[in-house]
């Protein structure tokens, strides 16, 4: 017997005395109905009403042939036609030791002109954008598309009959059908009724009014039969507002619910420079937070408040110390299906910690994380995807893994591309920026169409 | 629906376990990295589930990459256990006997490189082709080559009595 086939003896005989335990089979079930369950939160909070306003450069990642990605994350490089992912299909997350050598893959663009804030809304299959406007002009778009993350491929999408088109809407995907719910249409007064677009028939159905008014910019929750609309501006000019109601997009009826502690929107564009920045995330409820920065000694007062229910909880707040350059913090997201959120953006350069909601109440609070971003303000950019965030600022991009067990963060820094007007999102599987372009009518960039990536390996 | 994963659980779950306790030298975090794995596959949208041409192929790569993870995660837990001193003695064993042969091959094992290590489980215990070890791992065939070769090498002068007692 050779040196080696004794090796492979001994290994195959040490491998063949490992038995599995007992009761596997059933912790195989019980994971997999979690993450099934976690999976369809996802579907129910990705929720993303953008504010991609300032110019930028064009991506410079250049786009490059498609690769095998499994299921799992990890790259694979098959060797059968067979074994490779459907054409088009989007590119997985990559895993986190993986990610040293990510890099952003051009996929179909999205079919529409380039514009600014238009909604976005995710579900299982699709990705949804509509509305928006031509910045530089008073041009307020109706139309918008649908990305089917199975084939990869984009589908163009009108707007109801008589749409006048809106900005600064926001989009959920609720019981089969995206929910657009307020925007300005450039009419003071209203106008902006909820609309929901069901990707299956391509049809419109127009739901009434909010009673108090439609705002531009509103936090919306999936909650049951019921979408909760929280916040938003009273008009493009106006306040923020902590208004909070149900509309149950079956029978159009609204409800009001007590108002939230202060001011709300999905637009830390637009509280910036209030000292006192609110920031907002949908996990399985709604999170908003409040931090007033004290001076310039690095010192935060972060108040914090769930829509647990039908009911705002305010915690007690918390002291956080900042690096001594602060900045308002700028953008909150969640990671969908737990209910903890990554603050970030909060000075110069760019700071972290995470906020864990806890069900009795209480709230636990993670260290203060060092982003390898050159700046942390209003124009970043965050997304959730299983345990990681994964956060862009302009020519700079990191993921932040969620912490486990004994709560070990880590980041870890990603090219990125390079422009401000993109949103990041994970949804289908993968991680995408899509930078939403510039029109000709902007005055501080070159125009650019519109151009959809997802990060790989 | 339980079809879509027990199939596979039944084809795959041991096999998993084994190789993933070679890498980790750790049955319960391999077990748990298993769990994960099925998770990972099994438990995401439908639309992925509908995708999945070789489930065998998706499980290693994603036991793998669990794997690999978890040890990182044990091995800080580990560092600081030694730390404070409370890391469970080393075992005495007889020496010639299997089980000390086996806790030679585990302590070897354990000194390779991550993707060393990888290569020679994946290519000696789980008898997977260069090539399908090259996808798990994300390299090229030929470093699969390179670093079988040389671990393989380390295993055999680590396992060797003469070699043993000449160190």
């Amino acid at each position: 017997m050779t040196g080696e086939d004794r090796v492979e003896d001994i290994l195959r005989s040490h491998a063949g005395s490992i038995e599995p335990g007992e009761g596997l089979r059933e912790r195989v079930r019980s994971g997999i109905a979690a993450r099934r369950r976690r999976h369809r939160l996802v579907g129910t909070a990705a929720v993303v009403a953008t504010a991609g306003l300032v110019a930028g450069a064009a991506f410079a990642v250049a786009p490059s042939p498609g690769r095998g990605v499994d299921q799992a994350g990890e790259r694979v490089e098959m060797e059968t036609a067979d074994d490779h992912p459907p054409a088009g299909a989007l590119p997985e997350v990559p895993p986190e030791d993986a990610l040293g050598r990510a890099r952003w893959q051009d996929i179909a663009p999205p079919p529409v002109e380039a514009r600014s804030s238009p909604a976005v809304a995710t579900s299982d299959e699709h990705l949804f954008v509509w509305g928006g406007s031509k910045e530089g002009t008073e041009r307020r778009y109706a139309d918008g598309a649908l990305l089917d993350f199975r084939t990869g491929t984009w589908e163009a999408v009108e707007g109801p009959p008589g749409e006048p088109g809106r900005a600064g809407a926001s989009a959920i995907w609720h019981e089969g059908r995206f929910v657009v719910v307020g925007g300005w249409n450039g009419r003071s007064g209203g106008g902006a009724a909820p609309l929901a677009f069901d990707p299956a028939t391509g049809s419109w159905e127009v739901l009434p009014e909010h009673p108090s008014g439609d705002k531009t910019d509103p936090v919306l929750y999936s909650s049951g039969d019921e979408i909760v609309v929280a916040g938003g501006f009273e008009s493009p000019a106006g306040s923020a507002t902590a208004t909070t109601g149900a509309l149950d997009p079956a029978t159009g009826a609204w409800r009001e619910l007590d108002p939230a502690p202060w001011p709300l929107s999905t637009s830390a564009y637009d509280h910036a420079g209030s000292g006192a920045q609110p920031a907002t995330a949908i996990s399985s409820g709604i999170v908003t937070m409040r931090l007033s920065l004290a001076g310039q000694d690095g010192a935060a007062e972060v108040r914090s408040a769930v829509l647990a229910g039908e009911t705002w909880r305010t915690l007690p707040p918390e002291q956080v110390e900042l690096a001594t350059d602060v900045a308002d913090p700028a953008s909150v997201t969640a990671l969908a299906g737990s209910d903890t959120v990554l603050v970030a953006g909060l000075s110069r350069p760019s700071q972290a910690f995470t906020f864990t909601y806890q069900s009795d109440g209480t709230a636990s609070w993670g260290p203060i994380l060092e982003l390898p971003l050159e700046n942390g303000d209003d124009h970043m950019r965050m997304a959730g995807a299983d345990d990681r965030w994964f956060v862009g600022h302009y020519g700079t991009a990191a993921s932040v893994s969620a912490g486990e067990g004994d709560g070990e963060q880590t980041v870890v820094p990603l090219p990125a591309p390079q422009t401000s007007s993109y949103d990041l999102l994970a949804a289908g599987g993968a991680v995408l920026a899509l930078d939403w372009g510039s029109p000709d009518s902007n005055l501080n960039a070159p125009p650019r169409p519109p151009r959809a990536l997802a990060l790989t390996t | 629906m339980e079809d879509d994963w027990a199939t596979a659980f039944g084809s795959h779950y041991v096999e998993l376990v084994r190789a993933c306790t070679l890498l980790s030298g750790n049955q319960a975090l391999a077990e748990d990295a298993v769990v994960n794995a099925f998770a990972r596959v099994y438990g995401g949208s439908a639309r992925r589930r509908r995708a999945l041409y070789n489930p065998g192929a998706y499980l290693r790569v994603a036991a793998v990459n669990e794997t690999r993870r978890m040890s990182r995660r044990d091995d800080r837990r580990s560092r600081r256990e030694a730390r404070f001193g409370t890391a469970p003695p080393a075992s005495e064993l007889v020496p010639g006997t299997a089980v000390e042969e086996r806790d030679r091959l585990r302590r070897a094992l354990a000194a390779l490189a991550y993707k060393q290590r990888a290569v020679v489980v994946l290519r000696h215990v789980l008898d997977l082709p260069e090539a399908d070890v090259a996808g798990v791992l994300g390299i090229p065939i030929g470093s699969v080559k390179s670093l079988n070769h040389r671990g393989l090498a380390a295993l055999r002068q680590a396992l060797s009595p003469n070699e043993q007692e000449e160190s």
